[in-house]
């Protein structure tokens, strides 16, 4: 028997449990991994809540993202022996391929050996935001060192994430934030620049920055009224990357800055890359090389011990954190 | 000397004059075009009511569209002959060059010359609506066989020239439209789909006619409360324009749609083609392409003569018109 989380109906934190289930042998294609750590996500919290993109069906197990070692492969599987230390690249079914567990079958394409200078907690922080983040500003946005990019609601692990790839490309990064409380640990996590909302004018501050020209990039996971204030920061033929509604406003489409600037708003998960052969495959040759270099440096906020899932969980949706939540075995 | 239209005052269009003005010779880069038709644009009315984007210095000219054979070539200018049949691309600004005159100087990028065949007045009617329709769902959509476009705004000049662009390559065109005295003139333009707002259920029939698929390029620009309903109306990994916003109502945005299908929603305007030395030239090859083989006709509403240019900008904002007006000239 194996122990892993799962929930028999949508709510809060407090749904999560703890299980003995069985976890079959992995199919063919499939790599099975004893996990040593777990990345947690938003996405999670969303879909424990029936809030997600994807309905559950009870009893539901989740999770996208875990480190850990090789226990046995399935048939079809090459490159992977036991014992390799390797971490989960997101899946496109949480519900069918979860992580929150001591024992996963992952498909082998979502499997990366990390490099050998990663903790697995820092493993299994790694892949969700870094992919997500990189497939916005490097893949889409085609960011460059001449680009200004702003990052809003920058303490999440993506935002955080996404300085770093900025940063690779030797972009100038914006961050924003709602209350001073982050805004030094902003700039010491990597930020050029830290923009309080709540107590700076947005407009007249990437004025300064920028020079006068604009920010070409915003990663924006919020939606809302915000993307009104964002569009007009904006530089001419910028692109708005919106990855999450985390607003719950219906805030107005901007379409005399998007008019007037040719601006691009972009709906944006990271399932466009992992569901690419292509894309992936850049994906995990950028980052590995990043984590290999340090120029990614996973930040991990706070461990918890398995056991205390639903801990976990209340704490990453307490917003107090910066960077990842990861839990261990 | 040459006869130019001109307004010493912003106001309505009884404040256009034609005045005679002395023949310019062409710079270099520049030829001089004796001009025999001329197409109308609502910038033009803009531009003398003084809500442009830029301000008339009287006495003011103006003047996007023309049609009509070099009558000089300036200097440092390949490819032009005196006597070659040509149109004029609104490549310039009003206080750059302004085209409605008998003889009118345009920049040599801007001039494009006109396959066999092709009337005087289609050509001063093709070259705006054309060049906006491919910088958008050519050169950036990449639209081709198989693909639903949804056009807003569809009896409009750039509406009926994106339907002709869609079918040059295969693509089925939706119409949208406000008014039901468009539909019958859809129909017959060349539309098989055409739905009226606050009639059908645009979001339902959309994705009926996409058979649940939705639609992968819209062309819009109304904006305004039919905005979010369209693009629901959309498949995955959609590309949506818009180029104007003729709607004054808020546009809300389907959130939860654009991030599940990756939407993309990009504003557009014609300047990115025609600021662009190659993609302009990519435009005139294509659009050259499809006069040639006959499958891009522009609709002309009606021609008025060059002294009548009052009552056609008189007929061109009462909105009544189907089509582009157009100005002839001996």
């Amino acid at each position: 028997m194996t122990r892993v989380v799962r929930f028999h109906e949508y709510g809060t934190a407090d749904v999560l449990r703890i299980e003995n289930i069985d976890v079959p042998a992995p199919a063919a294609d499939e790599v099975q991994i004893s996990v040593r750590a777990i990345g947690l996500n938003r996405a999670e919290v969303m879909f424990r809540s029936g809030a997600y993109l994807q309905e559950a069906k009870f009893p539901s197990q989740l999770g996208y993202e875990a480190a850990g070692t090789v226990l046995a492969t399935g048939g079809d599987v090459t490159g992977f022996t036991q014992g390799d230390a390797v971490s989960v690249i997101p899946t496109l079914d949480m519900s069918r391929w979860p992580t929150y567990g001591e024992v996963i079958n992952i498909p082998a394409r979502y499997v990366v050996k990390h490099p050998a200078n990663l903790s697995f907690e820092q493993a299994a922080a790694s892949w969700m935001q870094y992919v997500t983040a990189w497939g916005a500003l490097v893949d889409q946005a085609r960011l460059t060192a001449d680009d200004f990019v702003i990052v809003s609601a920058a303490s999440s692990s993506v935002g955080i994430a996404a300085f770093q790839i900025a940063r690779s490309v030797g972009a100038t990064v914006i961050a924003t934030t709602r209350t001073s409380a982050k805004a030094q640990a902003l700039l010491e996590a990597g930020a050029h620049h830290v923009i309080v909302m709540a107590e700076e004018n947005l407009a007249a501050r990437v004025d300064e920055i920028t020079g006068g020209k604009g920010a070409r990039v915003v990663f924006d996971p919020i939606g809302g009224p915000a993307i009104s204030q964002l569009a007009e920061v904006m530089s001419v033929g910028g692109i708005l990357i919106e990855y999450g509604a985390l607003s719950s406003e219906q805030g107005p489409f901007p379409q005399f800055a998007v008019l007037g600037k040719s601006l691009t708003l972009k709906g944006y998960l990271y399932t466009e890359i992992v569901g690419n052969d292509d894309a992936l495959a850049r994906a995990k040759a950028f980052i590995t090389e990043g984590l290999r270099t340090g120029k990614l440096d996973p930040l991990v906020s706070r461990t918890f011990p398995f056991e205390d899932i639903q801990e976990a969980t209340r704490f990453l949706e307490s917003n107090e954190q910066i960077g990842k939540i990861v839990v261990t075995l | 000397m040459a006869r130019a239209i001109r307004f010493h005052e912003t106001g309505g269009p009884e404040v256009l004059r034609i005045d005679e003005v002395p023949t310019s010779e062409p710079k270099s880069g520049e030829v001089r075009i004796r001009v025999h038709a001329l197409g109308l644009n609502r910038a033009d009315s803009m531009y003398r009511t003084g809500r442009y984007v830029i301000e008339p210095k009287f006495p003011a000219s103006f003047g996007y569209e023309a049609a009509g054979t070099i009558d000089a070539v300036g200097p440092d200018v390949d490819g032009f002959a005196i006597g070659d049949p040509v149109a004029v691309i609104p490549a310039f600004m009003f206080d750059e060059y302004a085209v409605f005159a008998d003889l009118a100087i345009a920049p040599a990028r801007a001039v494009v010359k006109l396959p066999a065949g092709v009337s005087w007045e289609k050509a001063a009617a093709t070259w705006m609506p054309f060049t906006t329709v491919w910088g958008a769902l050519i050169d950036i959509a990449n639209l081709g066989a198989g693909d639903f476009v949804v056009l807003g705004a569809a009896s409009s000049s750039v509406g009926l020239a994106a339907m002709q662009i869609a079918h040059h390559v295969g693509a089925t065109p939706i119409a949208i439209t406000r008014k039901g005295e468009k539909l019958e003139e859809l129909k017959s333009a060349g539309f098989t789909y055409i739905l009226q707002t606050g009639a059908d259920d645009i979001e339902r029939e959309i994705l009926r006619i996409t058979d649940g698929q939705g639609a992968r390029v819209v062309f819009d620009p109304v904006t305004g409360p039919d905005f979010e309903h369209i693009i629901k109306a959309t498949c995955k990994d959609a590309i949506v324009f818009i180029y104007g916003a003729l709607s004054h109502d808020a546009t809300p945005i389907p959130v939860m749609h654009i991030l599940g299908k990756h939407t993309t929603i990009r504003g557009y305007e014609f300047i990115e083609v025609t600021s662009d030395d190659r993609k302009l030239a990519r435009a005139k090859a294509f659009i050259t392409e499809g006069m040639s083989a006959g499958h891009f006709n522009a609709q002309i509403a009606r021609t008025f003569k060059f002294e009548d240019a009052v009552d056609a900008y008189r007929y061109l904002e009462s909105n009544t018109q189907f089509g582009k007006i157009v100005l002839t000239l001996d």
